[in-house]
């Protein structure tokens, strides 16, 4: 099993509608594919773990490049993981503005109850997600100047 | 003749362990210990490496780590431990890495709780080879650490096609760097990039406050080093946190 971590930048400005069609749309075709994961969405800027068989995982990812409503994909890590992080989750999803992110202190209040990121352990999937709060590894700056 | 049989009849120097501790320095926790071989006296690992037959060292490699575990769970150690691995072994045996996992189970040991370090100069030499070998077993759980980091001329290079889950630096780069700008502008770089890789980076080597505190204020917190304790000899020694000024 491996996870697969990468970023990418919107292409159009996603209303919180179609973002929830595409998470139905994605949650529908991870579980058929045993691939789990989540997904981090905030101004303008995707940030997803997916984690599955090699063969899924890549498949999907490959997909994924074909799909307009993204760009600019970076992969930051694929590498074997000895269990799931998100086991119960075809795709956790989150969507916080930019000020919210910034706000997460050691991302304590992040991992609240309720969201996908509750007891995830230490792990890269975690560090990483650390850094995109941080600011890292998103290619489209947050501007106050959009609505 | 079995391979057991073949370790159990070498005529091995005799040897133990001592133990040094990793500290994260923010929430005062030991990370991990790093079994450190020594003579049954307490001899430095030197004196006793250099009695192995060349030929003989990877057999020795494996067999240190299955004592160095059964030793550290005589201690009752409570985290991680990281053992040292000469990736010729990898190369040259295939049981290298499998009598580790076997001498963890044998203890019960988690599988998670052991990193493997090996040295930066070691493994650059065939990059692909050493990642594809030890992936298999990171599948399982087992961590990888690059010890030495910074200390070669591989450097950053080194994160392109495998990103191990700690990295160690140098304790050349460590050095009197409150004082050194080449050194803080290195390892500030190798800081950025393994926080952007979601690495681990330990300080090693660090013996003075200012060292700690320079290090400590470009957000690195995990240390090794006399700083904060002298390795243990077959003990988990006191640990000091010093105070910033």
């Amino acid at each position: 099993m491996i996870h697969l971590i990468y970023a990418s930048v919107e292409t159009q400005a996603f209303s919180s509608a179609q973002l929830t069609e595409l998470l139905q749309k994605a949650r529908v075709k991870n579980e058929d594919l045993h691939i789990t994961g989540m997904l981090l969405y905030s101004d303008g800027n995707f940030f997803q773990v997916l984690e599955g068989e090699p063969d899924s995982v890549d498949g999907m990812y490959k997909k994924l490049h074909l799909d307009k409503r993204h760009q600019q994909l970076t992969m930051i890590v694929r590498e074997p993981i000895a269990k799931r992080y998100f086991a119960d989750w075809s795709m956790g999803f989150s969507s916080v503005t930019p000020e919210e992110l910034r706000q997460v202190d050691g991302l304590n209040d992040f991992f609240r109850d309720g969201s996908c990121f509750v007891g995830l352990d230490n792990g890269r999937a975690k560090k990483l997600l650390a850094t995109f709060a941080e600011g890292r590894w998103r290619a489209r700056l947050a501007s106050t100047e959009r609505p | 003749m079995s391979l057991g049989m073949e370790l159990h009849n070498a005529p091995d120097p005799n040897f133990t362990f001592a133990f040094q501790p990793i500290v994260d320095t923010e929430s005062r926790e030991v990370l991990s210990y790093e079994a450190l071989i020594r003579g049954s006296g307490n001899q430095p690992a030197y004196q006793i490496l250099e009695q192995v037959p060349a030929e003989r060292m990877h057999l020795f490699d494996e067999k240190a780590r299955m004592e160095a575990i059964g030793l550290a769970m005589r201690l009752g150690i409570g985290c991680d431990l990281n053992l040292n691995l000469l990736p010729s072994s990898l190369y040259s045996s295939p049981t290298a890495i499998l009598s580790t996992m076997e001498a963890a189970n044998r203890y019960h040991l988690p599988i998670t709780r052991i990193v493997l370090e090996v040295t930066e100069g070691e493994i650059i030499a065939d990059m692909t080879h050493f990642a594809s070998l030890i992936n298999e077993y990171r599948g399982l759980g087992l961590k990888v650490a690059i010890d030495d980091f910074g200390a070669g001329y591989s450097g950053l290079n080194l994160l392109v096609n495998f990103q191990p889950d700690q990295i160690k630096l140098d304790m050349f780069l460590v050095r009197g760097i409150e004082a050194h700008g080449p050194r803080q502008a290195i390892v500030r770089a190798i800081d950025q990039a393994c926080r952007d890789l979601g690495i681990d980076v330990i300080a090693e080597g660090v013996e003075t406050i200012a060292e700690y505190e320079w290090l400590a204020n470009q957000g690195v917190r995990l240390f090794q080093g006399y700083l904060f304790a002298k390795p243990g000899f077959e003990s988990f020694p006191p640990i000091h946190y010093p105070e910033c000024s």
